[in-house]
């Protein structure tokens, strides 16, 4: 029989699910109370790994104190499948309980968790590299989690290099995965505050949350002396956020990526760059025309070099490199005319368009957005020379690929929509203009 | 013993889930302290007591919708089938998204009885960008059946993007839901299921799901 669950709430000052956690704890039996607090400092075990963790941190704990049918009836604790965890609402609270109650168990626990996953990512490692790198790397990452307890200071490192290392083709979201551990382990981190605002600025940047992710990648980078990839991540995100045209952007990218090419940071480099490259092109078409001189020589050349590296990396890379690099050569050799062009340069559109296509298909299941704005960068080279018919047979493609989703950068193949309509006099390329401006936004 | 108290308020969800027809999506979205996996098994049963054979996806300890879409495709591979697949190949870039997505539904459709997938906190790692409402968008409609996606209210995904999803948000309950709750409980009179929700503390009119999931056990497990 348990203790009463009304004398726990009349005696807890707590409120919403802290009262939860803290009725939880003085009622349940020892045994219930003993594997959710397992389960909410691991990263999922199966009722077995769960029942030798509990045997291992509490030698007194006799085996299978508690059938699993009846563990699964407290809602502190779930069953995802194969794995138990503990619940989303009281994970950190019951782990912070755990953590503060019985500090050597939470200790050992950890230890164990620890030797247990370098066990699993040593022998994934050891496999064929094709077979287990994803693995193996996820492995290390929890690795950085359960060292947290035990030695903060390498759990850190680990997790940067989990980090830095997340693989294609999902780098966000199994960055983003990193940061969410990071997070959970924040109370045991807290003697690395800049490093903690990074990830805290990460999460916060691709949930959309701009003001808070640059309030925290101001803080990494706040400490001029700290040359790292914090920084160089942060410089670089920062810039995104405050937009492309403005000069102290400009001068974070080129820190960005010059930091990067001392530390080896390729991935961030690379984005870095490809940033830096649209910045360029931003203030270069701010500038006026001049006779004898072309605007867009510095972005092309930034945007060459980086072509070059990005294959190095693989396809999300090679296709935002690619784009940014045609659609450069394009703007370049016409110096941003974007009418009224030569003949000259109307035969040259052909190579230009038809490589942007390419990059508009080869992208377009894995990256919608990159895919979209390569397409359209398509019909504005069409269009730029007076192909409206080509033009808008580029954006039909489009529109039938991603008109049925939300896309932002369909507002710019509006845009392309219209300026077309406005340029040609063919009725049949102005009845699908319209039909097109009809269907998307903007 | 049973999870009785899980009976707590989610009719809503349970009406909506049983009026979804084929390619149909209903994202329902809650806190942390929602009980979102509550609501993910009892989407599961309404689609089950509908004659359906519901899969029920775990995403919470996934890092990504790719994990999600292989813990499916190795779900519903007809037994003696054998794997194909590792999960290492489908998460480097040797095998597409799309040729999953065709895979999973092909087993599908192939299957003989009526399928419902439920994808329970699908954006539990962070928001899913434009590519995965893709994906959700074509998983449903090539499988050609059901899908509810428990979201997670924190991940700020653009939901209202999902073609054609009708979204719903799981509510906190009030002491009323409480109390009807308590009332299905068979050894419970009127005068001890009132004592009992002031004196667990689910008296106010905002109570999280989760609190209230775990008074009620707690209250449960002292019952004679």
């Amino acid at each position: 029989m348990i203790a009463d669950p009304f004398e726990a709430v009349a005696s807890s000052d707590a409120r919403g699910v802290d009262l939860a956690v803290s009725v939880m704890v003085s009622v349940a039996p020892r045994a219930v109370t003993r594997r959710a607090y397992v389960l909410s400092t691991s990263l999922g075990l199966e009722f077995d790994e769960l029942e030798s963790a509990v045997a291992a941190t509490w030698p007194d704990e006799g085996r299978r104190s508690v059938e699993a049918e009846s563990l699964a009836l407290w809602p502190a604790i779930e069953r995802r499948g194969r794995t138990w965890h503990a619940n989303d609402a009281v994970v950190d609270l019951l782990a912070s309980h755990f953590s503060g109650q019985e500090p050597e168990a939470f200790g050992r626990l950890n230890s164990r968790l620890m030797r247990t996953e370098i066990d699993t990512r040593d022998s994934l490692v050891s496999e064929l590299r094709d077979r287990g790198e994803v693995e193996a790397w996820r492995s290390g990452a929890r690795v950085a989690f359960y060292r947290a307890a035990t030695s903060p200071e390498r759990s850190v490192k680990e997790f940067g290099e989990a980090f830095s290392e997340a693989p294609s083709p999902d780098v966000s979201a199994y960055r983003l995965w990193v940061a969410n551990l990071v997070k959970r382990r924040e109370p045991l981190l807290m003697g690395f505050p800049r490093e903690l605002a990074f990830y805290r600025g990460f999460r916060a940047y691709i949930g959309g949350d701009r003001r808070k992710a640059a309030n925290e990648f101001r803080a990494v980078v706040r400490d001029a002396g700290s040359m790292d990839r914090y920084r160089a991540i942060s410089l670089h995100l920062l810039a995104v956020i405050s937009g492309a045209r403005s000069l102290s952007s400009q001068q974070r990218l080129e820190e960005s990526v010059s930091l990067s090419v001392e530390m080896g940071l390729v991935e961030n480099e690379v984005m870095a760059r490809n940033s830096l490259v649209w910045s360029l092109v931003k203030r270069a078409e701010a500038r006026a025309r001049t006779v004898g001189s072309n605007r867009y020589l510095e972005a092309l050349s930034v945007a060459s070099a980086n072509l070059e590296l990005a294959g190095e990396l693989g396809p999300p890379y090679v296709s935002a490199a690619e784009r940014a690099y045609w659609t450069v050569k394009w703007l370049s050799a016409t110096d941003g005319r974007r009418r009224d062009l030569s003949a000259a340069k109307s035969s040259e559109a052909n190579e230009f368009a038809h490589n942007l296509i390419r990059i508009g298909r080869d992208s377009a299941q894995a990256d919608g957005e990159t895919s979209i704005l390569a397409f359209n960068d398509a019909a504005s080279v069409w269009r730029d020379v007076g192909s409206y018919t080509r033009a808008v047979e580029v954006i039909v493609e489009v529109v039938e690929r991603f008109a049925n989703g939300y896309w932002p950068s369909l507002g710019r193949v509006a845009k392309t929509s219209a300026s077309i309509l406005a340029r040609s006099d063919d009725p049949e390329v102005r009845a699908i203009c319209r039909r097109v401006l009809r269907m998307l936004p903007g | 013993m049973s999870r009785w108290w899980e009976s707590a308020d989610r009719r809503e969800l349970v009406a909506a889930v049983e009026a979804l027809k084929d390619c149909d999506i209903l994202v329902a979205s809650g806190r942390d302290d929602s009980g979102r996996d509550v609501a993910a098994r009892l989407a599961a049963r309404a689609f089950q007591s509908s004659g359906r054979r519901a899969y029920i996806v775990h995403c919470s300890h996934l890092p990504t919708l790719r994990d999600a879409f292989y813990e499916l495709w190795a779900e519903i591979q007809p037994p003696g089938s054998g794997l194909t697949l590792s999960r290492a190949a489908l998460l480097s870039n040797a095998y597409q998204i799309d040729e999953l997505l065709n895979d999973i539904a092909r087993c599908v459709t192939a299957a003989p009885y009526d399928a419902a997938l439920v994808l329970e906190t699908v954006d539990y790692a962070g928001p899913i960008g434009f590519d995965g409402l893709r994906w959700l968008r074509e998983l449903a409609s090539a499988c050609s059946i059901p899908v509810v996606l428990i979201a997670r209210t924190e991940s700020s995904t653009m939901w209202h993007h999902l073609a054609g999803a009708s979204l719903m948000h799981l509510r906190d309950f009030t002491r009323s839901d409480i109390w009807q709750c308590l009332l299905t409980y068979a050894t419970t009179d009127l005068t001890s299921a009132n004592e009992a929700i002031d004196r667990l503390g689910l008296s106010g009119q905002d109570i999280p799901p989760f609190l209230a999931y775990s008074q009620l056990h707690v209250w449960q497990e002292r019952q004679p």
